[in-house]
């Protein structure tokens, strides 16, 4: 197209306007490329100020989200404090669903035996010549007085527990606990490892308190036991399946 | 009309005829094959869909798994589909406004064929379980290199033609198509270097990934589907482009934020924490160019309604070109703080990937398909009835993409945030969106039947023979293409 004199080379993609008989002519069988329009020169209209404006609205936007992702080029700083997702919304304390006594005062006695366990070990037997076992033990399984005594003054001297001879030394662990703990206590080593005893009442350790404070605060003995404690601690009786307020460890009625 | 310029017309117009013609091979190659892979890749995505939300669907076929299948469609669709239709309209194109014929077709032909085995040979491997696993980059490493090479052997010769063109004036196509064509290379060599070559950080090899998914689009297919609309805009209806400065603007300000694209899927995760936050921010700096090239192709067609109604080329141009300000404004709004947490690993990034390669660029090449084919091939498109099946059901999938995952992805995102919920209560209420995209598939493969069979059936060279081209009418009193002598009141009506 060198030859050409019309200003057609400086255009972008070829003519004004088509001679389409013409262009027929010349080119027979081709109408497509014939009847084509020109690319004209492009219009000068300028960049209108509503342009600028939103271009100016788009880049406040975008600069607000760079300016939370810390320092540009800072190639240090590698998670976005608090990008760490928060702990699960979902409610971790339990529901408070009455629960019958039985399970309850298992579920705490277990709490409160913690600290006999370095002792008479998880699986209450004690340990061989040492320290009694509990499982099978009569004076678990038997009258709870003399039991609440030894759990809240200690035992010292000798006892014969499950038909074995034994000397220790038992300390009294009785400062520490309350009714509620001393019956949930209670009910659980008399519930456990195979014993089936009933179970103790708050009411009843209420009671075991009162006669503990009584008699004073001196170790007990087998000997003193077996003579003026040998009988069941009075006080209101609780059905295993007494449903309790887990709160209050009130008896509540069963919904309908 | 003066002696000299006629003469000048019918030279141009022998010029412009004896481009199109050493072009004919492989811009119909690029397009067909482009058109088969997109219909492949529209059948993978069905099931693909299918899949996220009813999983027990087609289990029977172990090469249909669901993270194979997606990984086929999404690299059929770019790779068989969005790359060889570029390929197309971009050595067209340069060598249109180049005003340069091809003299290497030939090579284009083979390198176009060798594409397609690779693409196939990427496709079946990913089907065996073999990808790479990662994302737009899923083909085994060895097809990469071949890719490249295949690029270079197409598209070199349009940087020759540009660089060998009569001086003057360089239109506004060429800049999109010039930039285009130096930035894939870059990206794409950077991208298989840190990913395939260098035995990286995994962090690092996913970071790389997301920037080249980003700057795929935003620095190679988008560049492309704009200088087509600055191409066809101006060319059918015959007016100048709105404004020069508008369309610099718009050049310039992508150039500058689109290279920024594609970390902001990092969001959360343990990179330097610029990074996906200037992704982001990039993300919604698009807004800037599709607000300025869109108001800038719609202001040169606008009042020339009729022309974009009966125009297919101008039609799928002015859809993408609005879709493409959609593009943006959605974009700033998925981008901001607290929504990239509810778009993340939501349906909205998918529908949102989706509606730039489909929405956007896919009409943008459709259009130019539209355009070109009857050029190279010499023959009119056979029924605008399936031009129109093809736009409308097109329009259908695109909104219901639009609707179903990037909307509805939205509340998809807020049940996985919900950590008061177990997951599958998530999962069920999301289903119902997937379902929508299933839809949107199906809306999608019915469009590209119409055009694929149209597309072949051009290739056979089974078009029209006529001087009338076929044109969206809505009724037509004697002739089912449009009345006679239509070229002339169509051509003064520009005047």
């Amino acid at each position: 197209m060198s030859d050409s004199s019309s200003s057609s080379d400086l255009r972008p993609d070829l003519d004004e306007s088509i001679n389409v008989q013409d262009a027929h002519g010349a080119l027979k069988g081709d109408p497509a490329a014939g009847r084509e329009k020109s690319v004209r020169e492009n219009g000068m209209e300028a960049v209108s100020l509503w342009l600028v404006l939103i271009s100016a609205i788009v880049v406040l936007a975008a600069g607000a989200v760079m300016g939370q992702g810390g320092s540009f080029f800072g190639y240090g700083e590698l998670v976005k404090d608090g990008y760490m997702r928060e702990p699960s919304p979902v409610p971790q304390e339990e529901p408070k669903v009455p629960i019958a006594a039985l399970a309850l005062f298992q579920k705490e006695g277990k709490k409160v035996y913690g600290t006999c366990v370095a002792c008479h070990q998880d699986s209450g037997l004690g340990q061989t010549g040492q320290f009694p076992p509990l499982a099978g033990s009569e004076w678990v399984l038997g009258n709870t007085e003399a039991l609440s005594l030894i759990i809240h003054n200690g035992v010292a001297g000798p006892i014969e527990v499950a038909g074995t001879q034994y000397n220790g030394n038992m300390s009294a662990f009785g400062a520490n606990l309350n009714a509620k703990e001393l019956a949930a206590l209670m009910t659980f080593i008399r519930t456990s490892w195979g014993n089936d005893a009933s179970i103790v009442s708050p009411s009843m350790a209420a009671n075991a308190l009162e006669i503990s404070k009584k008699r004073g605060g001196a170790q007990t003995s087998a000997e003193e036991l077996k003579k003026s404690h040998d009988k069941m601690l009075p006080g209101d009786i609780l059905a295993p399946d007494t449903l309790l307020d887990p709160e209050t460890w009130e008896p509540v009625a069963p919904e309908e | 009309m003066s002696e000299t310029n006629s003469t000048a017309d019918s030279r141009d117009v022998v010029l412009r005829s004896s481009i199109d013609r050493s072009l004919r091979h492989p811009v119909m190659f690029f397009f067909t094959s482009g058109g088969v892979w997109l219909a492949l890749a529209i059948v993978l995505g069905l099931v693909a869909s299918a899949k996220k939300h009813s999983p027990e669907f087609l289990t029977c076929f172990s090469w249909l798994d669901a993270g194979k299948v997606d990984a086929a469609h999404m690299s059929a669709m770019i790779y068989g589909w969005g790359l060889q239709a570029a390929f197309g309209i971009i050595i067209w194109l340069m060598a249109r406004l180049s005003r340069k014929e091809c003299t290497a077709a030939g090579v284009i032909l083979w390198a176009g064929h060798t594409w397609n085995a690779a693409v196939f040979y990427g496709v079946v491997r990913i089907m065996m379980g073999e990808g790479s696993g990662v994302t737009y980059m899923e083909f085994p490493s060895e097809v990469w290199p071949v890719l490249m090479l295949c690029y270079s052997a197409i598209t070199i010769w349009s940087l020759i033609q540009f660089q060998v063109r009569d001086a003057g004036h360089v239109y506004v196509s060429q800049w999109y198509l010039l930039a285009g064509l130096l930035w894939f290379p870059w990206i794409a060599v950077t991208a298989w270097v840190f990913v395939f070559l260098m035995d990286g950080h995994p962090l690092m090899v996913t970071g790389v990934a997301a920037w080249f998914k980003g700057t795929l689009f935003s620095l190679f297919l988008l560049p492309v589907a704009l200088a087509s609309s600055y191409y066809l805009a101006p060319k059918v209806t015959g007016r100048p482009v709105y404004s020069y400065n508008i369309a610099l603007f718009g050049f310039w300000s992508l150039a500058v934020f689109g290279p920024w694209a594609g970390m902001q899927k990092l969001v959360g995760a343990p990179v330097p924490q610029f990074l996906p936050y200037a992704g982001a921010a990039s993300m919604i700096l698009i807004l800037i160019p599709a607000i300025a090239v869109g108001y800038n192709i719609i202001r040169t067609v606008i009042g020339n309604s009729e022309v974009v109604a009966e125009s297919p080329s101008l039609r799928f141009t002015a859809a993408g070109m609005v879709l493409f300000i959609v593009f943006g404004v959605l974009s700033v709004l998925l981008h901001t703080v607290p929504a990239m947490k509810l778009t993340q690993f939501s349906y909205t990034g998918y529908g949102f990937d989706i509606l730039g390669l489909y929405g956007v660029f896919s009409l943008c090449a459709f259009g130019a398909v539209y355009f070109i084919v009857p050029r190279i091939t010499r023959r009119e498109w056979l029924s605008r009835r399936f031009i129109k099946w093809h736009f409308n059901c097109s329009l259908y999938g695109v909104s219901s993409i639009v609707l179903c995952a990037v909307i509805g992805g939205v509340t998809h995102g807020q049940g996985i945030e919900d950590l008061s919920q177990p997951f599958g209560t998530m999962a069920e209420r999301a289903s119902q969106f997937g379902w929508g995209v299933t839809l949107a598939w199906t809306f999608l493969l019915i469009a590209n039947l119409f055009f694929c069979l149209h597309l072949l059936l051009m290739w056979a060279r089974l078009g029209r023979r006529s001087s009338h081209p076929t044109l969206l009418k809505a009724n037509h009193p004697e002739n089912p293409h449009g009345p006679e002598g239509e070229v002339d009141t169509y051509s003064s009506a520009s005047a």
